[in-house]
């Protein structure tokens, strides 16, 4: 650490202008920012709205199409991650950055080990240095446990010290916080403002706007890839921050509709499935979305998974149009008119080397077959119509799906699931990963799914999108069905979910 | 919870580090009950000092590539015309000294090891078909040049093989000092720490500012500088070279390394497994000959033990 005064202020670092562009998505549009000596800066927006786009190209990970970067009163370019820790610029990555196979300690200084001048380790004091940080951070871990031996909380405590362990003069912290407990954030925050003390700039990304308050001393608001502003941290309360991440008021974002609710399609007595879902029962009616909330771990997705044959359950009877069906696999499920969109698109749904009309033909190929050779005109006329219906953003039908933004690549998804006729739809997180903008599209097609009679048993994990997509809201705690609320009568209140989610007493109203 | 890492740790010792020494005992158990020449001095000697010489050093630069997450298919071609280019360079330039003809050798076999590198890592070729390339147009060239074996390799070169210091094979030297500097530089530089980090995952290898380029690239050189000290054992051992003297060394290594511990995915295993593996192969085909088992059922033998030690490999990483 150089003799650097307390006192010092002033610009460390500029962005200028700039300007960075992934096939399909405008990640950052014109971006200026700029980060004093000593200072936290905290980053907030959504998700998709460009921060960790913008922290990789600090950090060397990508190069922005266009504009300056001013370190230390001087234009400089970042080549690759090596040269932004030669530079002092230090990152705690969102996704783990380290090798499962390789000891606390080697991770701690990997490419930087400790070595004598002919290269060889000096594993004695690579092992000294990382007690130093441990006792610097109050951490007790063994130096040479393996990372994958390690729980996510150790693991992220090993990050820490990995970026620490950079003589950093920027030090990025990309949402740190999210796997550890209050005793190790508060250890965190001491960390964070021992550094400070010593003139080192914290750029600090989190959704905990808790957090934000504690810790900043200036806050920037992006959204969708721009700057909407930069304001010191006591000039700004919880309610105006939010304003300034979403933009518009939570109403409008979804879409109004006509209420059209019909006969009931499906019902669902007394399902099981042996330690996680117990006694679920309930119904879904032709032109609804029910929305399914819950805590992680409330059982949630093993429901969806069970009731679409993607997991066995071990009781209980499903009930479509007053038929009892067997759904012990997705392919049943699909001809018994479901279909099931999952959270985990590049996982689970799209085919990232297939083209668009392929992505939206793969499951219902058997309808352009004749003689068991796939008629492509009667193929592509098919999707085309679909993307056209959907509105998907595209240069050519036959672009590759992975080159769509996450909403267009969601409603190629729905076109695909429209194609085999289904009547049910199971939609997992409709909207994660999808900026802003193309959110409404995918409600209104939702909407309009259900305007023309489709059933939505709709999971997601944001409440707004719960409250503001579904007639009702089934909340499912540990396993069990806690309450259904009708959202006909009244809307119902994030703190009305959370309470029956979290498991506080409840009778049901309905 | 300490339990459970406990198990895991257990498993993980047993399954890959050791596993290949359970073998290797059970082999040896078997060969000394089943041939009586097995055990011989001579025979002895031969198992363990001299024969797996050529495949221990070859395997050592399969190993390194694998470690880094890269395969070298190329290995038995270069072998073959490393071993050949020897015998030509000695006929047709008689007073050629035995240092510049092994210098000539570990260079060509440098520029091979580059040329991987180059279809591998510059131009991203999958290593596996990349290295397969390599090993046509080498196999072309050989036969270009010669379709019979060549012989002629003089004593003063032959030594590295079958020379003597102070009553220790020279041949075991060899590879002592070659192991050496490999472990060396695998377990104790800072270079070996760069192989294993860019095999077991090359982006986080990248954001956490190592120059996974250059650091695969060496590892094709490095191991082509490898495979040239092997062809030079083996052209001392063999008194010559020719287009089939290193037939099946790119699977024998694989087999040596996969049994040895090394993963197929990279990042992941021991030097000293590979010596393991190299001893593994070379008593099971010494022991086969001792029994005079048919050389094409050997061959089906030795198919059949790839295929177990790879799947045993995938297995082991689910």
């Amino acid at each position: 650490m150089s003799t650097m005064g307390t006192a010092v202020t002033g610009s460390l670092l500029k962005f200028k202008d700039i300007t960075k562009t992934f096939p399909g998505v405008k990640a950052l549009d014109s971006v200026d920012m700029d980060f004093s000596y000593g200072e936290v800066h905290a980053l907030v927006g959504e998700n998709g709205a460009g921060k960790s786009t913008l922290m990789k190209i600090l950090s060397g990970v990508f190069k922005p199409d266009s504009g300056s970067i001013i370190y230390n009163g001087e234009e400089v370019v970042i080549k690759n991650p090596h040269q932004a820790q030669m530079d002092g610029i230090s990152i705690i990555f969102q996704e783990f950055s380290l090798i499962k196979h390789m000891s606390v300690t080697e991770n701690v200084f990997l490419n930087r080990e400790p070595v004598s001048r002919a290269g060889f380790l000096r594993f004695g004091k690579a092992r000294e240095r990382v007690r130093e940080l441990m006792a610097l951070l109050d951490i007790n871990l063994d130096p040479d446990a393996k990372v994958m031996d390690l729980s996510v909380v150790q693991q992220q405590l090993v990050e820490i010290m990995k970026a620490l362990s950079v003589d950093a003069r920027i030090l990025i912290m990309d949402e740190p916080s999210a796997p550890l407990t209050d005793k190790e954030l508060k250890k965190l925050f001491s960390i964070i403002r021992s550094l400070k003390s010593r003139g080192v700039t914290v750029i600090y990304i989190s959704h905990m706007l808790e957090e934000v308050f504690e810790i900043a001393d200036r806050v920037t608001v992006i959204k969708d890839g721009k700057v909407m502003g930069t304001f010191p941290v006591e000039k700004l309360t919880k309610d105006n921050l939010v304003g300034y991440m979403v933009g518009r008021e939570i109403q409008d974002i979804y879409p109004d509709y006509g209420k059209q609710i019909g006969d009931t399609i499906m019902k669902v007595e007394d399902l099981s499935c042996k330690g996680e879902l117990e006694g679920i029962t309930f119904s879904l009616r032709k032109g609804e979305v029910l929305g399914l909330a819950g805590m992680v771990g409330s059982g949630r997705t093993r429901l969806v998974q069970a009731i679409v044959g993607a997991v066995r359950r071990d009781s209980g009877t499903i009930t479509v149009n007053g038929k009892v069906i067997d759904n012990i696999s997705i392919i049943g499920a699909i001809t018994e008119g479901f279909c099931y969109i999952p959270s985990d698109r590049k996982l689970e749904g799209i085919i990232t080397s297939m083209d668009i009309v392929q992505n939206t033909t793969i499951t219902s190929l058997k309808k352009f077959m004749r003689s068991g050779i796939i008629d492509r005109k009667k193929e592509r006329i098919a999707a085309e119509k679909q993307i056209a219906a959907m509105q998907i953003k595209t240069a050519s039908l036959f672009t590759q799906i992975e080159n769509l933004s996450g909403g267009n690549q969601q409603k190629v998804l729905i076109a695909r699931a429209l194609l085999t006729d289904p009547e049910i739809f199971v939609i997992v997180e409709p909207t994660r990963g999808i900026d802003v903008g193309a959110k409404y599209e995918i409600y209104k097609l939702v909407r309009e799914l259900t305007e023309s009679g489709k059933a939505i048993l709709m999971v997601s994990s944001e409440l707004p999108e719960v409250l503001g997509m579904s007639d009702r809201i089934m909340v499912l705690n540990r396993g069990r069905v806690a309450g259904i609320l009708d959202q006909h009568e009244k809307l119902s209140s994030e703190e009305e979910l959370l309470s029956l989610a979290v498991g506080h007493t409840y009778s049901l109203s309905s | 919870m300490i339990m459970s890492v406990n198990n895991r740790k257990l498993r993980l010792n047993i399954s890959s580090s050791n596993f290949v020494w359970f073998i290797l005992f059970g082999l040896l158990v078997f060969s000394a009950i089943s041939s009586p020449i097995f055990l011989t001095g001579r025979n002895m000697r031969n198992v363990l000092l001299i024969q797996p010489v050529g495949l221990g050093i070859a395997s050592l630069a399969q190993a390194l590539i694998m470690l880094s997450g890269g395969i070298d298919m190329s290995i038995g071609a270069a072998v073959s015309l490393l071993t050949t280019m020897a015998a030509i360079l000695f006929k047709m330039f008689p007073d050629m000294t035995p240092i510049t003809v092994l210098i000539a050798v570990l260079v060509t076999a440098m520029l091979i090891g580059s040329l991987n590198g180059f279809f591998v890592v510059i131009l991203r070729i999958p290593a596996f078909m990349g290295t397969l390339a390599t090993s046509m147009i080498l196999q072309g060239l050989i036969y270009f040049f010669t379709k019979k074996p060549i012989g002629g390799i003089p004593r003063s070169f032959r030594y590295i093989a079958e020379g003597k210091l102070l009553a220790i094979p020279f041949s075991f030297l060899f590879f002592l000092v070659i192991f050496g500097i490999v472990y060396m530089l695998l377990k104790r530089h800072k270079s070996g720490k760069l192989v294993y980090a860019v095999g077991s995952d090359q982006h986080i290898s990248r954001i956490s500012g190592i120059a996974v380029t250059k650091v695969r690239f060496m590892t094709y050189v490095f191991g082509g500088v490898l495979v040239g000290l092997a062809a030079v054992f083996l052209a001392a051992r063999m008194g010559g070279g020719g287009p089939t003297a290193g037939s099946n060394y790119e699977l024998d290594t694989i087999t040596a390394s996969v049994i040895g511990g090394i993963s197929l995915a990279g990042g992941v295993g021991s030097p000293l497994g590979i010596v393991g593996g190299v001893l593994t192969l070379t008593i099971f085909s010494n022991i086969m000959n001792l029994l005079d088992i048919n050389p094409y059922i050997q061959m089906f033998l030795k198919g059949s033990i790839l295929i177990l030690a790879v799947a045993f490999n995938k297995v082991k990483k689910r």
